[in-house]
């Protein structure tokens, strides 16, 4: 698309793009470092992952003001308006994920039993497909690639599988380990903020459809669907 | 396809010359009754010139001719038949500048009842200007002064004066050429609200510079560019989701 005659307008949205690209991969690598320390069972970066949370909050009302004054000073319309709205949902959606994040990073440094194999094994699968379904959205969102959505809300589906299927491991381990209640309790928690994240993740996809195209779409989760 | 209600002004390949300069190339397009239709397009693009044959002001324009077909509530206005007269009383104007008559603000408003034949006594006329001004939100603030001199109003108050003075000969469309241009905010905001309230009895179509103002006034837009008629359709879709590049380049600042 050509540039704006008022070259301002240009650099004003461009920075909102590179604070937008910024935070998602901010929040993408704590939830990366946060989910392999969980499954090896190192607390090194706990600390450092609920202190950065305070940082990802910070980002997302910066976009939120640049947005804001975006509103009022530009009255963007069109693309343009699409681009605007769509950042505060995004950021919105991100800083969500921060949260969730931080909820886990503390849920590790409280843990006081090492990950059964299994339980492991399927934490880091769930885990591992949370992220990339957040990594993707945030790159389809950078990239104006409403192709990329597609496979989002594919994997969502499978991501809400493997959650019903880790969740019920824990709950037999539950059953046999009441030592570990506590911790088992816990890491139950983990399951439903991976689940979420990849809502978040399936939001942001909605964003980038709205972003591109102007249709507004909400894909029901697999869960709606379904019995809890 | 976009969906209107009950039509009033319906062009069919128009087409409006300058000597040899083709200013609107075969536009086709149907506005609907009791709403405000927005023209919007850079300086050039022909939507003044379209306006102007809604009502035959291009008439008065030496060189100026039209090929098509223009009709007012299902009648041909370039038909032979027509007189331009009564049409314009029927399809009334407002202009970019306010332009009341040098005379005292009852007689601007009763100038065209009176000569449309349309007061039957004086106090019948005094009807007419003070409901004339009253729907023009002007009656308050000219009640107690209304043989002062017309052009003695603020720009707004003017500009008012106007439309009280185009409404009192009970059109059926109001043309508005760029209106709030030479305005103050204030004075703009409240003939917004006067488009909105008249809408209710009038045809409203508004050529504006002011895309905010064509996106707060009105229900549909059309987009004009170099003569051509680019988009048409609900006001809601042409400034969130436009079809046509053109369209999307012009309202989102980046034509040119």
């Amino acid at each position: 698309m050509s540039n704006h005659i008022v070259e301002t307008y240009d650099e004003d949205l461009r920075e909102l793009h590179l604070l937008i690209a910024h935070m998602g991969k901010d929040v993408s690598s704590a939830l990366e470092t946060t989910c392999n320390d969980l499954v090896k069972g190192d607390k090194g970066s706990a600390d450092d992952i609920i202190e950065h949370d305070k940082d990802i909050n910070a980002q997302e009302l910066n976009i939120d003001q640049k947005a804001q004054k975006l509103l009022a000073l530009r009255a963007p319309m069109a693309s343009d308006l699409r681009v605007v709205l769509t950042s505060i949902q995004v950021a919105g959606n991100l800083e969500r994920v921060g949260d969730l994040t931080k909820n886990i990073a503390k849920i590790n440094r409280k843990m006081g039993m090492s990950l059964p194999a299994n339980i492991a094994n399927l934490v880091e699968k769930m885990s591992s497909l949370a992220l990339t379904i957040l990594k993707v959205s945030i790159s389809a969102y950078n990239n104006k690639d409403e192709a990329q959505t597609q496979r989002i809300f594919d994997d969502d589906v499978t991501l809400d599988k493997q959650y019903k299927e880790l969740s019920k491991a824990i709950l037999r381990e539950l059953k046999r380990d009441e030592d570990h209640l506590e911790d088992l309790a816990h890491l139950l928690f983990v399951t439903r903020h991976l689940e979420r994240i990849g809502d978040h993740a399936k939001n942001i996809a909605e964003a980038t459809i709205y972003m591109c195209s102007g249709e507004m779409n909400r894909f029901d989760s697999l869960e709606d669907n379904q019995d809890v | 396809m976009l969906e209107l209600g009950e039509t009033i002004v319906s062009c069919a390949d128009v087409s409006v010359f300058y000597g040899d300069t083709c200013a609107i190339n075969n536009i086709s397009i149907d506005i609907e009754k009791q709403s405000v239709t927005a023209f919007i397009g850079p300086s050039g693009c022909g939507k003044s010139t379209f306006l102007r044959t809604i009502n035959r002001m291009n008439d008065t324009i030496e060189g100026c001719y039209i090929q098509g077909r223009v009709t007012v509530d299902g009648d041909d206005i370039y038909s032979p038949t027509i007189d331009v007269v009564p049409l314009r009383a029927k399809v009334g104007m407002v202009f970019q500048k306010p332009n009341p008559f040098p005379k005292s603000i009852y007689e601007n408003v009763a100038y065209g009842p009176k000569i449309h034949g349309l007061a039957n006594n004086k106090n019948h006329l005094d009807e007419i200007v003070e409901k004339a001004l009253t729907r023009a939100g002007l009656w308050a603030e000219v009640k107690d002064r209304l043989h002062d001199s017309g052009t003695g109003l603020s720009g707004g108050q003017q500009q008012r004066l106007c439309i009280a003075r185009t409404i009192a000969v009970e059109p059926q469309i109001i043309l508005m050429d760029e209106p709030c241009s030479a305005l103050d905010p204030i004075a703009t905001s409240k003939i917004e609200a006067l488009m909105s309230e008249l809408s209710a009895e009038y045809t409203i179509i508004i050529v504006t510079h002011s895309m905010q103002q064509a996106a707060r006034v009105s229900k549909r837009t059309a987009f004009f560019h170099l003569g051509d008629l680019i988009e048409y359709d609900s006001t809601d879709t042409i400034f969130t989701n436009p079809k046509e590049q053109k369209t999307e380049d012009y309202i989102t600042g980046r034509f040119g």
